[in-house]
């Protein structure tokens, strides 16, 4: 009997959208169950950006389904969606600059008391150790600064579903560190992830399932070691092999056989998903990599 | 990590030094009709008027962004529906400049939804063509508006009503962007300005906030366009929407910064002032001096004079200037 955790918090089935004569998501149908950390990887211009806008409500689909909390916000507006429970945060961030970061706290707030929105922004703040810089201009913080920020500034709105477009990208090992550590606690208190990151060894270790795009198809799900196997996956990054001798599976990010840092985040994090802190394109190099492992596609 | 660390602004002043100040200013404001000139109580009618324009305009353009120059539209048709209301109905000369006001937030609200789907050049054209579509229909409806040969209301006996009355709409206005700046709905039109998308995402309904700053910025205009109009007794279509007034109004809020609450007063002030000036002292060739002295003035302070006292450290950076 499936248990109350396995029902699907976030349904979609057979979303796709459209640019012009681009289908940048293509018949997409997949289930996020509720309290996990879920990874959305895929090649530059595979559209994961363009998912997460749907989802959040950016982009209306063309097609398709958004089942949220039971029901269909295909279409929402995006402040109805962040209103039912699902943040979200940009891959470049989308700070409000010219305002102070308690002002961008206080902007995203949910609750109408200001005292309850004051207290909140500051505990946020200082959870994130940015309380000295709480009156500075948002525009004036470094770009890791700006990253933890837009995170806590979603978690103002209350949401039970987050969103984290490139959360480590640009961002030095010392906040990545902090991102991290923030994720666990919130998955701790009940939250659920979606993240997608070029950070293949963080995504890795991050998430129980992971689901890849490639060219607007979901074209795997599952659980990490599982992806990082998957013939498709390996294709959709790497290319297909030119020889048709058989040989070993080029590993993935993190995958078996790979080396192992001093102190990877998967370990840290218990997960038996990480190995190792080298790139896949580090290691991917040669033959069988037909596709450059970015900016052929634009997302 | 450290913050960055301002000097103590110049001019901070307590709330209850800024109070009394304001309390000053307003005293002095309301005793001067009786100890100054007809020609000086005239010009400080004119110089509210301004301030009401240019608050108004502030509230929507000033802080989501969105650049209008509907104003003399708004201005127009509350003008319009104000000496309308006076000279067929009657109508006392206070309660239609407020009738006026009504019917240009009515307007605001039927073509704020369509005008507020569009951005940047395309919203600030489509404005424009508001003033212009205002006066072709006060030019061509003759029957209710004696087309161009414009509306002659009975001329007013004092001037001190007209002068409070102006008096109370400027300070009506400044007081309401002064409630909003410091509000969550101000807050909330900051972020429509600062990045509307992300604005949306954070749970801002972007679309009726900025429909309500659109409407309670129309409101002012149509109220300063009656009370114009019965100020002056007469008015045409070419006066009353002449697209001028809309750019003084924003040349107005951006010298003094547009997006704080005091700017727009004292630019409204003082580019008046100067243009008053300007038309006494060369009265052939204000316009272009006046004109030049404007591209001048906002090549030097694009962010206008509030900005550049609080980049000086004169002034605290505070919502509440």
């Amino acid at each position: 009997m499936a248990s109350a955790d396995d029902a699907p918090i976030l349904a979609v089935r057979g979303l796709t959208r459209r640019f012009g004569g681009v289908i940048a998501v293509d018949d997409c149908s997949f289930a996020l169950t509720p309290h996990r950390v879920w990874g959305l990887i895929g090649p530059n211009g595979s559209g994961k950006t363009t998912l997460f806008n749907l989802l959040s409500g950016v982009l209306a689909p063309n097609a398709g389904q958004i089942v949220f909390k039971g029901q269909n916000v295909a279409g929402w507006p995006s402040h109805r969606i962040t209103a039912l429970g699902l943040g979200r945060t940009f891959q470049i961030t989308r700070l409000f600059h010219g305002m102070t970061v308690l002002e961008n706290m206080r902007v995203a707030a949910r609750a109408a008391d200001p005292a309850r929105v004051a207290a909140r922004a500051d505990e946020l703040i200082e959870f994130v150790g940015l309380n000295a810089l709480r009156d500075e201009y948002a525009g004036n913080l470094s770009y890791g600064q700006q990253k933890l920020i837009e995170f806590m500034r979603i978690l103002m709105t209350e949401p039970d579903v987050i969103l984290l477009d490139e959360p480590f990208a640009g961002v030095n090992p010392v906040m990545e560190n902090k991102l991290v550590d923030l994720i666990h606690t919130l998955l701790a208190q009940g939250k659920t992830f979606l993240i997608t990151d070029h950070e293949m060894r963080l995504v890795m270790s991050l998430c129980e399932r992971v689901l890849v795009l490639d060219y607007g198809h979901l074209i795997a799900e599952g659980p990490p070691a599982a992806i990082q196997a998957d013939e498709r996956v390996i294709e959709a990054y790497f290319g297909r092999r030119r020889s048709a001798a058989p040989s070993p599976p080029t590993p993935l990010p993190g995958g078996e056989g790979s080396s192992s840092g001093p102190l990877s985040q998967g370990e840290r994090a218990g997960d038996e998903g990480i190995r190792g802190p080298l790139s896949p394109w580090e290691r991917a190099g040669g033959e069988g990599a037909s596709r450059p492992p970015s900016g052929s596609r634009e997302e | 990590m450290s913050a960055i660390k301002l000097q103590p602004p110049r001019l901070a002043l307590s709330p209850r030094q800024a109070t009394l100040l304001l309390a000053g200013v307003l005293l002095v404001c309301l005793a001067l009709p009786f100890v100054a000139s007809a020609y000086v109580v005239s010009l400080l009618f004119l110089l509210f008027m301004w301030v009401a324009l240019a608050s108004s305009w502030n509230l929507l353009s000033g802080y989501t962004g969105y650049v209008s120059f509907g104003h003399a539209g708004f201005f127009g048709v509350g003008a319009y529906a104000a000496a309308i209301l006076i000279w067929r109905l009657q109508w006392e000369w206070w309660l239609a400049c407020l009738a006026g006001g009504v019917v240009c937030a009515a307007l605001g609200a039927a073509i704020g939804g369509p005008a507020l789907r569009l951005r940047g050049p395309y919203f600030a054209i489509a404005l424009l063509g508001l003033s212009e579509v205002g006066r072709i229909v006060a030019v061509v409806w003759e029957p209710l508006t004696r087309g161009g040969l414009g509306i002659s209301l009975p001329p007013t006996a004092e001037l001190l009503p007209d002068y409070y009355a102006m008096l109370a709409l400027a300070v009506a206005a400044t007081a309401l962007v002064y409630w909003i700046a410091n509000s969550k709905i101000g807050l909330r039109l900051l972020a429509i300005r600062e990045d509307e998308t992300a604005a949306e995402v954070v749970g801002v309904p972007t679309t009726r906030y900025k429909l309500l700053a659109f409407i309670l910025s129309a409101f002012f205009p149509g109220v300063a366009g009656g009370l114009y109009a019965w100020h002056v007794s007469y008015i045409d279509p070419g006066a009353v929407f002449a697209v001028s007034i809309s750019v003084r109004t924003i040349a107005s809020a951006m010298f003094g910064g547009a997006g704080t609450v005091f700017g727009p007063v004292a630019g409204a002030l003082l580019l008046n002032l100067l243009a008053e000036v300007l038309w006494v002292r060369y009265p052939f060739f204000h316009p272009v001096l006046f004109g030049g002295l404007i591209i001048v003035i906002l090549l030097v302070m694009p962010g206008g004079i509030v900005a550049v006292l609080q980049q000086r450290g004169v002034l605290p950076r505070s919502r509440r200037l």
